[in-house]
């Protein structure tokens, strides 16, 4: 079976505000703000990542269980990706 | 421990150099007042990092104050972003060769994370060919040019930028030289353009000066840009001198050429003074060097009072060469077109009397004895 794997889209600009990181789209008018793990796993996305891989990061970072995280994480990166705001490194 | 205000933003500005101190002493004032220092001199970037790495202890309220500024200044420069995307890529789009200088380019090449160098408006430099296009293609975009130029041609000859500015605020400074004033046009903006490196951003490919033409426009911008000097544009001189690659002989003869000893020599001595940080042996024979009188007359037209007072614009008048061309400088500066009179006091009626009385006592205060 394929497993995305998924990345920040290139086009859209950000910036850490201390653990948040602020999103912007380049045609967009507002922000989107990524708070605690959201913020983390913003960072971790410089490389592609499956969710698994993504999940199993978060979760050593903030002590906790992969199977714990596991469904916010798919639920991040799906609405991440239906913004645009991560692309899947195999969509070219 | 605590410190006064000013002090405070000095100590903040030096974060994570050499001669910054590990534990900040906070502002002996009110909180409200620092954050609010910090965020006019663009430093709660710094002071988010000094608060991150333990070297300023907030209270937890305190600490919201500060990332709710800092998050502001984010999103001013996100939206400026914006306008880079929008802006540089429709002037690259349409064959303008365009140089992002400061804010965006001295965020993402220079700092460790963009987040620490907040920035409010854009600076696009342009060759002198190419200024009136980029002036129509602002137009274009819906940006409105704030101040017309005096006098029609002045802009090429004599003018360092234009700034633009659209319905939302968000600012385009169009560039043709680093500085106004004799500075400026000793500098050849053409041999800065001629060295550019590529960055991107959103995206997109975009262009700067080079490392070495960044380190001059920072000096430039640290000791002529603000009076007092902005801590930002100090902290820039360091951050660059630290972290570039530096063609230094380069430096040293461009510096020597557009006669900016006396410039960058204050930049590195305003980075001694404030941040505590050595002069870097590369640059010590330029900031030791002596300079001639005049040079150093003119520096003093962009500082205290004189600069409130048309300093640089009256300065200028020693770096145009020829009777000629300094006669249509007086004449754009004295006989400005209407539209520009109209422009510079909104409201009121246009006049010549009120424009030729900043000269007027200019010459009064040089001519005193001991002036």
């Amino acid at each position: 079976m394929h497993v995305p794997r998924y990345r920040r889209s290139a086009h859209v600009l950000w910036r850490n505000v201390g653990h948040e990181v602020v999103l912007a789209s380049p045609s967009g008018e507002g922000f989107e703000v990524l708070t605690g793990a959201g913020g983390q796993a913003w960072r971790a996305l410089e490389t592609a990542r499956s969710a698994a891989e993504l999940t199993v990061e978060l979760a050593a970072w903030f002590a906790n269980t992969p199977a714990r995280i596991g469904a916010e994480v798919d639920s991040l990166l799906t609405a991440l990706h239906a913004r645009g705001l991560v692309e899947r490194a195999d969509d070219g | 421990m605590t410190a006064d205000a000013s002090a405070f933003a000095t100590e903040v500005a030096a974060v994570g150099l050499a001669g910054g101190s590990s534990v900040l002493r906070r502002p002996a004032g009110t909180w409200d007042a620092a954050v609010e220092l910090l965020a006019r001199e663009r430093l709660t970037g710094l002071a988010v990092e000094a608060v991150l790495e333990g070297r300023l202890e907030l209270s937890a309220s305190q600490a919201d104050e500060l990332l709710a500024a800092h998050q502001q200044a984010m999103a001013r420069a996100l939206d400026h972003e914006r306008v880079l995307v929008a802006v540089g890529g429709a002037l690259q789009d349409a064959g303008v060769g365009v140089a992002v200088l400061k804010g965006p380019a001295f965020a993402h090449c220079f700092y460790r994370d963009p987040a620490a160098r907040p920035f409010a408006d854009l600076d696009l430099m342009v060759a002198a060919d190419d200024w009136r296009r980029s002036c129509t293609l602002l137009e274009d975009l819906g940006y409105r040019r704030l101040q017309p130029e005096p006098r029609a041609g002045f802009d090429e000859r004599f003018g360092k930028a234009a700034t633009h500015r659209d319905a939302a605020g968000r600012t385009v400074d169009l560039h043709r030289t680093l500085v106004v004033g004799p500075f400026g046009l000793w500098i050849r903006p053409e041999e800065l353009l001629a060295r550019l490196q590529a960055f991107e951003l959103g995206g997109r490919r975009f262009l700067r000066l080079d490392d070495t033409g960044s380190l001059l426009n920072a000096c430039v911008h640290a000791s002529l840009g603000w009076w007092p000097p902005s801590l930002l544009a100090v902290r820039d001189v360091a951050q660059i001198a630290l972290n570039a690659d530096v063609d230094w002989g380069r430096f040293a003869a461009w510096t020597e050429r557009w006669r900016l000893g006396v410039v960058v020599a204050d930049a590195f001595r305003t980075v001694e003074r404030l941040l505590r940080l050595p002069v870097p042996p590369p640059v010590h024979r330029l900031v030791t060097a002596g300079r001639p009188p005049r040079e150093r007359r003119l520096l003093s037209a962009y500082q205290g009072q004189t600069r409130a007072h048309s300093g640089p614009a009256l300065a200028t008048l020693a770096a145009i060469p020829g009777v000629a061309a300094k006669a249509g400088y007086l004449r754009a500066l004295l006989l400005p077109d209407r539209r520009f009179l109209a422009a510079r006091a909104p409201g009121q009626p246009s006049s010549y009397l009120r424009r030729w009385a900043i000269p007027a006592r200019w010459l009064t205060r040089s001519r005193r004895p001991g002036t």
